[in-house]
């Protein structure tokens, strides 16, 4: 089978791990080298491919990370190579959850190696992936291909959060971000297809390693649409909450509409941060569609496909509008527009809001599609536990009430809380009948009400965010305050045991200087390595042991940094040994002009002058 | 250490540092124990060359100095005339 050009790096890593003779350094360098070789492959032919992602060292206890920057900035991707080389058992993150056991490629056991080495490539995966979301979303375009409009909302209402609750949200719930289980789906089942592809002939123990990871997520790691923690610690529905951060970012940063990465959400707000009132986002979304309607350069099919496509987007930005009015808001609306007009708007909702779920059952397709796909790799046990993850995962996702023959879930969507409050919605609208405004005034006045209703909203919004950015502050002093008292308390246990070893190497030292106790130490190592009168080499402690593997790489940078600097000195010793020479000239002529004009001076003002120095 | 076993010490890593310099050595070869004392000596010769480039800098700046008032007192003259 032909492989990518992806593929052909992976085989090629893989082959270069796999060697028998080579060093953890070599080993370090070929997994720094692979990793900017294979995100520049990933990103080629692909609209970002300019964009540039830098890989570099992650000192922190972060398997790997991506960091996006604005149109015309690098990206960068950091990883702890420490973690790719070396097994690292029950470790805490740093959010102190305790993480699973990862394996390292520089593990001599081929089946670790092998795990290391998947593990190595899922994350590079994962973390192209965050670049991708974050790349559509910046670029906010209905008509190219790449991420769905109610996907990228997603991803800014999630970014918008993180500025707003930058630890909590992302520590408590990063289970249920949308970012990263999406991430997760593409690390692990891209890679999956691609060792599949790349080692046609893998071996049992390599298929359980797949195999095991691809459970995991299923069961695990894949986007649930449910519940995340808020404030107080409860579980909400996670849409809801990321429109409320969304609210209070944008409420008091409404210059992030402006930026790159933030503009998409200028269909739900106004630049001045205020939230579209429902009556405005419907314009907008028909303004929209008209738009695409009247585009020339589409196909009938193509338009339809758009107009779909931006439906689950703007399902959920209606619904978000709705959820926050109240009574007399709701009648007003139902006032300006009319019943039917309305009916019609919250059956597009609806059907918007059903449209993010079948999205996601078509992801879950993709995997369920490749499972059947590679079917002859798994073992029977294993296949049946993989239908069974799917559809654990495809429950997780949307409300099912049965499935069909061939694993279909019938959808049960009235059990969804989103779509069961929009139905409610309906019904109220259903049961009271009410009259439209017919003069242009009451509905003018109307529509002033709803404006007016919103910007209120913005002001609590903003009361909100003052009194948590309020709380942060305190936190932040807290937390800066523990870390000092955790530093002071671990410099002076260092110092304590500096002090030990020192007093205990020097007495060691001070022994072995005695060449009859060397000989007897010698000799009870040789013969009684057991004996009580052995005395030990003291143990150095950790933190006064030198750290080889960086140090060496220091020590590199140190030298190229010393002759790029010789160099410069050797530059400016000849510009300045020139620059002598050539002032030389210029100031024998300075000084010719000065004698010159001394002697042109008429003798008796010399003397008129000699005399008023002198004080005649 | 005593003093001269410090001083040798010392020559034995100034040694290695100038092979390091020359390419006749690989950073791969530096024993374990002696990389935080190299990349201590090399902090210190990357400091010295800094300032070395700092002085340089500043006698440039002088002479460039020089020269301009060199040129405007024989411009001045020249419009003199």
């Amino acid at each position: 089978m032909r492989l990518t050009n992806e593929g052909k790096l992976i085989k090629e890593f893989y082959n270069v791990i796999c060697r028998e003779d080579i060093t953890e350094e070599e080993l370090y360098m070929e997994a720094m080298s692979f990793a900017q070789n294979y995100v520049d492959e990933v990103k080629k032919n692909t609209r970002f491919e300019e964009d540039k992602i830098v890989v570099d060292e992650e000192n922190r206890d972060v398997y790997g990370s991506m960091h996006t920057k604005d149109k015309g900035e690098n990206s960068k991707l950091t990883i702890n190579f420490n973690y790719v080389l070396h097994d690292s058992h029950n470790i805490k993150d740093k959010y102190g959850n305790k993480k699973k056991i990862r394996y390292g490629i520089a593990e001599k056991d081929p089946k670790a190696r092998f795990r290391g080495f998947r593990e190595f490539i899922d994350t590079l995966n994962h973390e192209t992936e965050h670049f991708f979301q974050s790349k559509y979303a910046e670029e906010f375009s209905i008509t190219e291909k790449g991420m769905s409009f109610s996907n990228m909302m997603k991803v800014l209402r999630e970014n918008a959060s993180l500025e707003v609750e930058p630890k909590k949200f992302y520590r408590e719930n990063y289970g249920d971000v949308f970012v990263e289980n999406d991430a997760n789906r593409v690390g692990s089942f891209k890679t999956a297809s691609q060792l599949f592809r790349i080692f046609p002939n893998m071996s049992k123990e390599q298929v359980q390693i797949v195999y095991s990871n691809m459970i995991e997520t299923l069961k695990e790691r894949t986007d649930d649409m449910g519940k995340i923690k808020f404030d107080n610690g409860k579980l909400y529905d996670r849409e809801n909450i990321l429109g409320a951060y969304t609210d209070e970012y944008i409420a008091t940063h409404p210059k992030a509409l402006q930026q790159s990465g933030y503009e998409a959400l200028l269909q739900e707000y106004h630049h001045d941060g205020r939230r579209r009132t429902f009556l405005e986002v419907i314009n907008y979304k028909d303004k929209i569609q008209e738009k695409i309607d009247n585009n020339v350069k589409f196909t009938k099919e193509n338009k339809e496909a758009m107009k779909n496509g931006i439906q689950s987007g703007y399902g959920r930005i209606m619904y978000n509008c709705l959820i926050r009015c109240s009574d007399e808001e709701f009648t007003d609306i139902r006032r300006v527009l009319g019943d039917d007009r309305l009916g019609d708007e919250i059956a597009y909702m609806y059907k918007g809001i059903m449209g993010e779920y079948e999205q996601k059952r078509e992801e879950l397709g993709e995997i369920k599609a490749f499972i059947k796909d590679n079917k002859e790799r798994f073992s029977p046990e294993q296949y049946e536990n993989l239908k069974e993850a799917y559809l654990t995962a495809i429950r997780k996702i949307m409300p099912v009430k049965e499935f069909t023959e061939d694993g279909e879930p019938y959808m049960n969507f009235e059990d969804s809380d989103a779509l069961k409050r929009i139905i409610d919605l309906a019904k109220k609208a259903d049961a009271k009948p009410v009259e439209q405004y017919k003069t242009r005034t009451e509905k003018q006045e109307a529509i002033a009400r709803l404006e007016e209703a919103s910007k209120k909203e913005k002001d609590k919004c903003i009361e909100r965010y003052k009194k948590r950015d309020e709380r942060h502050k305190i936190e932040k002093i807290e937390e800066e305050k523990r870390e000092k008292e955790e530093q002071i308390k671990r410099e002076q246990q260092e110092q304590k045991e500096r002090i030990e070893y020192s007093a205990k190497e020097r007495e060691y030292r001070v022994k072995m200087r005695n060449p009859f106790f060397r000989m007897k130490q010698l000799f009870l190592k040789t013969f009684a390595p057991k004996s009580k009168y052995l005395l030990a080499e003291p143990e150095m402690p950790e933190h006064m042991k030198p750290n080889i593997k960086l140090s060496r790489k220091d020590i590199e940078q140190k030298r190229n940094q010393k002759a790029g600097l010789k160099k410069e000195f050797d530059e400016k010793s000849l510009k300045l040994e020139q620059a002598k020479e050539d002032v030389v000239p210029l100031i024998a002529k300075v000084r010719s002009k000065q004698l010159l004009e001394k002697e042109e001076m008429v003798p008796q003002e010399i003397e008129t002058q000699n005399k008023e120095n002198i004080g005649g | 250490m005593n003093k001269e076993e410090k001083i040798n010490n010392l020559k034995r890593l100034q040694n290695m540092i100038n092979a390091l310099d020359n390419n006749q050595m690989s950073v791969e070869d530096i024993p374990p124990e002696d990389i935080d004392s190299i990349a201590m000596l090399y902090d210190l010769d990357i400091k010295k060359l800094k300032l070395e480039i700092e002085e340089k800098d500043k006698q440039l700046d002088e002479i460039k100095k020089q020269m301009q008032h060199a040129i405007n007192y024989l411009k001045k003259d020249n419009n003199k005339e």
